[in-house]
């Protein structure tokens, strides 16, 4: 805005020479020391009008200094020159002028002209070739009454520079961005401003940076088609970004277009005085992982949600995760998986957050890259909503496993709604033979936003086959199976923990499991503390299983304090003995006399050297094993014996034969290897 | 006079009774033990030993004393030193620090371009920090970051278990801190470590 203090000196004209006359010809000078407004100024300004002929003339403008607004730098030794102005019917016209700046914040600047002037109020100013920013610009400005329109065509601008030149690209500065941008952009108005944009401009070899790295760009190619219309105090726009080339990282999302060209659209407006960016449409399409879609209504200066829908649809899960979901799930048990499938997700946001969700899932396959889970073939379909109750979501799983563990095909039927999930009926998912069924089910925090999710179940497990079990784990197969109720089975805190106990039904015994903890169970380092209790155990199916030599009788004992770390043994207490009320013979082979021998002493009794060779088996009383695992050293003990020994095996009848431990402490590694030397047939000990 | 010649047992007394408080963290063993897992985990990258311990280092911190207070001290040198050493191992040899040493050397391959670029460096609290994200290609900004939150998780629970193993839960804080102090020292060349609020460079 032109302030009046200049009016009010150009009116004053301090020291003003002008006119002379030399027979036909018309010469008027005219000379203006300054022209300022608040923060521009123009300083000694010569007009100069010659005129030899009517119809014709000669003009030259000079302006020694321009100081530009806001600061936007300083031109000097301005000329404006058209030695051809011609006064024709409609006005007048210039056909060749010429401007020239010495300097200029774009630098020195040399370019023709061309303008008009009609009497009926119209005006045009086309200059062909500005130099700014390393680049080429040309301008046309023209003006019909009371509005006017601008037609800049720009020509590989240098992207910084050209930050510096205009208000209205405010580029970081700290970033380094750098790249050259063409185009034409059009622009119309009326004296209130401007009342339309068009806007066709690409920005090729765009590079940039921010100091922290967590925005950058590298040789990305950007194409904007925008068109907006000032209509009724508001901004109507309809854009269109095409990204054909390079990459750029928004932290965590990093999108390479090298799939092909990726594309965005957005249609609706934005009312200044309302403070509302209304989306009619709005569309991202990334090639081969995802088209997202929908509308959206923003308020306020920091555009806050006030209505937001957000459709995606990918037919390409692996690059939908490794794009768009791994960056935000890093740190978790969920940040290195394989993907496959189809997904489609629908959710709608309020001023309060997500209100409501949809996921449809088509032959989604999940598969964890360090081998602990993995979830087969699930389809099915998800609703949730945050204050309302919703239909029952239903999903079908053809397999999965967890740790090696395969399971069979089980369906979930439950409602997803507020901060939880609550099944709608049994979740029955076939293991090894067996069955785990999941009666109740409840899932919290895991939904909404700053909770913490924890879970809470009712589990029970029937017919479990411990030799698929086994197998499946890759350790011995025992025989038997696996029954037990699991009360009060809880997850929080990366703590999983089961309140009931667990019941394996091995070896013609059973064996009972309880507190049971695992922390961190699909961490790098898992760890697992329990006790066990094991009553009436068969030794001759324990033997057999194991491949040790055959014993017979039956075992009772306990392992306390047991504590797995990343599933190796870590430390425990165990004690393993003859129940006093034992009935059955108590028979031991040569061959386990042999094992037991070796594991207490790390030698063979070398019985085959001797005359008890003869014998296959040899009666005994009671056996008692005691080992304190800590760290890395075992310490081994059975039955006491006055000389500072302990009794394995006590025999009875005869030939007697005891096995006597004398070493109390061995190393956890050494043990390992004695029983790994015992392995028989295919059995093997880990 | 008399005072003041008592007064020089009394005082190598409190000196060495500040010492016997170390008997409830074992701070040298903590640190051999640290030095010896951090080797461990650098080894593939390491070129170079940190230099020996230069003779005149060890002159510089002679004192100059009365003969009868250094002989009390002495005494108490052999004393506590005794008291000490019954408590002074530290045990890394669990299956638990076996566990988290493996996963930590099997991810030092995949780290060490990024602590060769500066992209990170060892922190002032015994972690791995982002120092220069920019030094990371684009691409591998993600998988910079995975690295770096399981390298934490890793140490975290190194931390954690060494104090647990050796029947100190509360000396966590203690190993962490001895941590930080090796992990630096042991730096290779090149990388980067904080330092009085800053990175500075090996």
């Amino acid at each position: 805005m032109v302030s009046r203090r200049w009016l009010s000196l150009l009116a004053f004209v301090a020291p003003g020479v002008f006119s002379a006359v030399v027979g036909a010809a018309i010469e008027i000078t005219v000379a203006v020391d300054d022209i300022q407004g608040e923060d521009w100024r123009l300083s000694s300004i010569a007009l100069r009008l010659r005129s030899a002929s009517a119809g014709f003339a000669g003009l030259v403008a000079e302006v020694d200094e321009l100081v530009l607004p806001q600061g936007r730098g300083t031109l000097r030794s301005i000329q404006l020159e058209c030695d051809d102005l011609r006064n024709e019917a409609q006005g007048w016209r210039c056909e060749a002028g010429r401007l020239h700046a010495a300097e200029s914040p774009a630098g020195a600047q040399e370019t023709p002209w061309q303008g008009s002037f009609t009497r009926d109020g119209r005006w045009l100013i086309d200059i062909a070739q500005l130099k700014v920013a390393r680049g080429a610009v040309a301008l046309k400005l023209s003006g019909e009454q009371n509005d006017w329109s601008a037609d800049l065509r720009v020509h590989r601008l240098a992207v910084t520079p050209l930050s510096q030149l205009s208000e209205a690209i405010d580029l970081p500065t700290a970033w380094g961005i750098k790249g050259w941008a063409s185009g034409v952009l059009e622009m119309h108005g009326d004296p209130s401003g401007p009342t339309g944009i068009n806007a066709e401009l690409v920005v090729d070899q765009l590079n940039f940076s921010s100091p922290d790295g967590r925005h950058a760009a590298e040789n990305a190619t950007v194409k904007l088609l925008a068109k907006t219309r000032m209509r009724g105090g508001a901004w109507f726009f309809d854009t269109n970004l095409t990204w054909p080339k390079g990459a750029m990282y928004a932290e965590p999302v990093f999108v390479d277009a090298g799939l092909g060209t990726i594309k965005v659209n957005a249609k609706g407006f934005w009312g200044s005085q309302s403070e509302v960016l209304q989306f009619d449409s709005w569309s991202i399409q990334l090639p081969q992982t995802v088209a997202l879609s929908g509308t959206g209504r923003l308020r306020g200066d920091a555009k806050a949600i006030d209505d937001l829908t957000i459709v995606a649809r990918s037919d390409q899960g692996a690059r939908l995760y490794e794009t768009l979901l791994q960056p935000f799930l890093i740190g978790s048990a969920a940040d290195d998986l394989e993907v496959q499938g189809s997904v489609g997700l629908v959710v709608h946001f309020d001023a309060k957050g997500i209100e409501q969700a949809g996921l449809e899932l088509s032959e989604l396959v999940l598969a964890d890259r360090q081998g602990r889970y993995s979830i087969g073939t699930t389809d099915g379909s998800v609703a949730w909503d945050r204050d309302k109750s919703v239909p029952v979501s239903r999903l079908s799983v053809q397999d999965a496993s967890v740790y090696q563990i395969p399971t069979g095909s089980f369906s979930i039927e439950a409602r997803f709604s507020g901060d939880g999930i609550r099944l709608e009926k049994p979740v029955v998912v076939p293991v090894s033979g067996g069955e785990i069924r999941l009666d109740n089910f409840e899932l919290v925090g895991a939904l909404m936003a700053g909770e913490r999710p924890r879970w809470k179940a009712d589990a029970s497990v029937r017919g479990v086959s411990l030799e698929q079990l086994t197998t499946a784990l890759d350790w011995p197969p025992f025989a038997g199976s696996l029954e037990g109720t699991l009360r009060d089975t809880r997850y929080a805190d990366q703590l999983f923990s089961v309140g009931g106990g667990l019941q394996v039904d091995a070896f013609d015994g059973s064996i009972l499991v309880q507190n049971l903890e695992i922390r961190d169970p699909l961490g790098s380092v898992p760890v697992l503390t329990a006790d066990a209790e094991f009553r009436r155990l068969s030794l001759l199916a324990l033997t057999q299983t194991f491949s040790f030599g055959r014993i017979e009788g039956r075992l009772d004992g306990q392992i306390d304090d047991i504590r797995l770390f990343a599933w190796q043994p870590d430390s425990f207490k165990m004690h393993l003995y003859t129940p006093q009320d034992d009935d059955l013979k108590h028979r031991i082979s040569q061959r386990a006399v042999e094992n037991l021998t070796e594991i207490g002493n790390g030698i063979s009794a070398g019985l085959s050297t001797t005359f008890l060779r003869i014998f296959d088996e040899f009666r005994y009383d009671r056996i008692d094993l005691k080992v304190l695992l800590q760290g890395d050293v075992a310490e081994l003990d059975g039955l006491a014996r006055a000389d500072g020994g302990y009794y394995l095996v006590k025999g009875a009848g005869l030939p007697r034969i005891d096995v006597i431990g004398r070493n109390r402490s061995v190393a956890w590694k050494d043990l390992v290897e004695r029983l790994q030397r015992i392995q028989v047939e295919q059995a093997r000990i880990q | 006079m008399i005072k003041k010649f008592l007064g020089y047992p009394l005082m190598a007394l409190a000196l060495t009774a500040c010492v016997t408080i170390n008997i409830y963290f074992p701070a040298a063993a903590a640190e051999e033990a640290a030095r010896t897992i951090v080797r461990d985990v650098l080894k593939s990258e390491q070129i170079e030993q940190a230099p020996p311990v230069q003779e005149g280092d060890k002159q510089s911190y002679r004192i100059q004393a009365n003969p009868l207070l250094v002989a009390f001290g002495l005494v108490l040198e052999r004393l506590v030193p005794e008291a000490q050493a019954a408590q002074a191992d530290i045990d890394i040899n669990t299956a638990a620090i076996k566990a988290i040493r493996t996963s930590m050397q099997r991810r030092q391959t995949s780290l060490a371009p990024f602590y060769r670029s500066g992209a990170i460096g060892f922190d002032s609290n015994g972690s791995v920090s982002v120092r220069d994200l920019a030094a990371a290609s684009l691409k591998d900004r993600n998988l910079l970051k995975k690295l770096v939150a399981d390298e934490n998780a890793d140490r975290a629970k190194l931390y954690r278990e060494i104090a647990r193993a050796n029947g100190h839960p509360e000396w966590e804080g203690d190993v962490r801190a001895t941590f930080a102090k090796v992990w630096v020292q042991e730096a290779l060349p090149g990388y980067w470590y904080q330092a009085g609020g800053g990175w500075r460079q090996r």
